[in-house]
């Protein structure tokens, strides 16, 4: 064993993180050895040295604290993810829908991806650098994956009855679009480019459109108003007598739509974070 | 909230509830300055350094895997956010000497006892020193001294196998024995 081999591994040996063998072998040469012996002291004495220095109390200002906050809370929104989580009370619900409807979403994915075309070539440059789903493929795929599953859902009502089942919800329609979305009343929405999937369900009575959309190109526009309850942002925007909110909860976003009022509609939505945070704090 | 674990409340903080970002906030607030104030070598540079740090960690939070520790995560977070920053304040100033009382300073306070203890003198010393080594080995001796990590805990904050820790601080050590010791003290290896 030759001195290189010992002091290479001095100071994992002064933190006692050799392993048996190894330490022993360096007591051994340590004791034979005045050079490494010395050298081993030298560092653990600026080992020691580095640390006192180091380690003199030094403290933030008393503003900093305020400084960062502000900063933080004045930073733009984070982009939208792609998924979005259904507002549901019920967390088995939830993710019976989540867990069918991703299964629904990478069947359909897979089955459109080879039997059909991808989406015309006259796309901007950005929709062409994302990747491409066909939705119409993918509603029809739906059907075709319901039509034969054991359920034996021979049709769309069907799938739409065994999702309300599965998640506890009202749903009257599913659809999935593209560059629009559909509200329940039959309103168009166009979404300018941006593929979208809708669920229409009531909600104690009020018709309700969730739409999933895909984030990474759903840039909230500037118009969009925010209101913030309890430290939470949203985003609320209304035209006509639609409105439409928007937020976002962690890597989750959701868009409810409804033709009601901003008011009744952010009631909602507070509603939805309150009963979302409690279902957290319960996990 | 007090009684969350960092891990709870950086989950919940990512999701925009800015009460519990406050909290980590408190809780590391010292931790983070005092990892900048080394790296940065002054105060007014280790305060806009700490401000940047916490921003930075906050736009993470997303990527943030709460089944692991926080500390790491947040030190990797902060120590690379101080390295990148001492990098863009190198390229941007030519000659840097961070963290140095003038020569003006110097010269008023060698002579006032209160000012210039051994200790104080100690310490200048070495903060001198380490401004001489790059960002990237700074970072790692600061942390290994300053946060009392095992080299391997360092290996996970770092994302570096554990012999390059050892061998960094190791380097990093000389250099710095052989700036602080007079010639006939050090111990040739």
């Amino acid at each position: 064993m030759n001195c290189k081999w010992v002091q290479d591994r001095m100071l994992l040996y002064l933190a006692d993180e050799l392993e048996g063998r190894e330490a022993a072998r360096i007591v051994s040469h340590l004791e034979r050895c005045e050079v490494c012996a010395a050298l081993l002291e030298e560092f653990a004495e600026s080992r020691d040295t580095l640390r006192d220095a180091v380690r003199t109390t030094v403290q933030p200002p008393a503003s900093l604290d305020a400084h960062i906050l502000e900063t933080v809370q004045a930073l733009p929104r984070r982009r939208f993810p792609w998924t979005v989580r259904l507002p549901d009370w019920n967390k088995k619900s939830v993710l019976s829908l989540v867990t069918g409807a991703a299964l629904l979403l990478l069947i359909g994915f897979l089955w459109g991806h080879s039997s059909r075309p991808l989406l015309p070539a006259n796309r901007t440059e950005i929709m062409a650098e994302r990747p491409m789903f066909d939705l119409a493929a993918l509603a029809d795929s739906h059907l075709v994956w319901a039509s034969n599953t054991a359920t034996q859902a021979p049709d769309k009502k069907m799938l739409i009855e065994n999702l309300s089942r599965q998640s506890g919800l009202r749903v009257t329609a599913i659809e999935m679009k593209e560059n629009a979305l559909r509200l329940k009343d039959g309103a168009i929405l166009q979404m300018k480019q941006v593929p979208v999937a809708t669920l229409h369900y009531d909600w104690k009575g009020t018709p309700v459109t969730l739409a999933q959309a895909d984030g990474m190109r759903l840039a909230p526009p500037t118009t969009l108003r925010e209101m913030r309850d309890h430290g939470r942002c949203f985003l609320i925007q209304h035209t006509g007598d639609l409105t439409t909110i928007l937020w976002c909860e962690g890597t989750d976003n959701f868009v409810l739509m409804a033709r009601v009022s901003p008011p009744q509609l952010f009631a909602l939505a507070c509603q939805v974070c309150a009963k979302l945070q409690k279902a957290e704090a319960a996990g | 909230m007090s009684h969350l674990p960092d891990e709870v409340l950086a989950r919940r903080a990512a999701t925009g509830k800015i009460e519990y970002f406050e909290e980590l906030l408190a809780r590391y607030r010292v931790r983070v300055y005092r990892l900048c104030y080394r790296m940065a070598g002054n105060a007014e540079d280790a305060e806009d350094w700490t401000q940047e740090c916490f921003v930075r960690v906050y736009q993470q939070l997303g990527r943030y895997n709460a089944e692991r520790p926080f500390t790491p995560w947040l030190l990797r977070v902060t120590s690379n956010t101080c390295v990148n920053l001492a990098r863009a304040r190198s390229r941007r100033e030519s000659r840097v000497q961070v963290g140095l009382a003038t020569e003006e300073e110097q010269a008023s306070s060698q002579g006032d006892p209160l000012h210039r203890t051994l200790a104080n003198v100690e310490t200048q010393e070495i903060q001198e020193a380490l401004e001489t080594l790059s960002p990237l080995v700074r970072q790692t001796l600061i942390l290994w001294a300053q946060e009392d990590l095992t080299f391997r805990e360092l290996g996970d904050v770092l994302g570096v196998p554990l012999p390059t820790v050892s061998a960094r601080v190791q380097r990093a050590l000389v250099h710095l024995r052989e700036r602080l010791l007079p010639r006939e003290k050090r111990v040739k290896p």
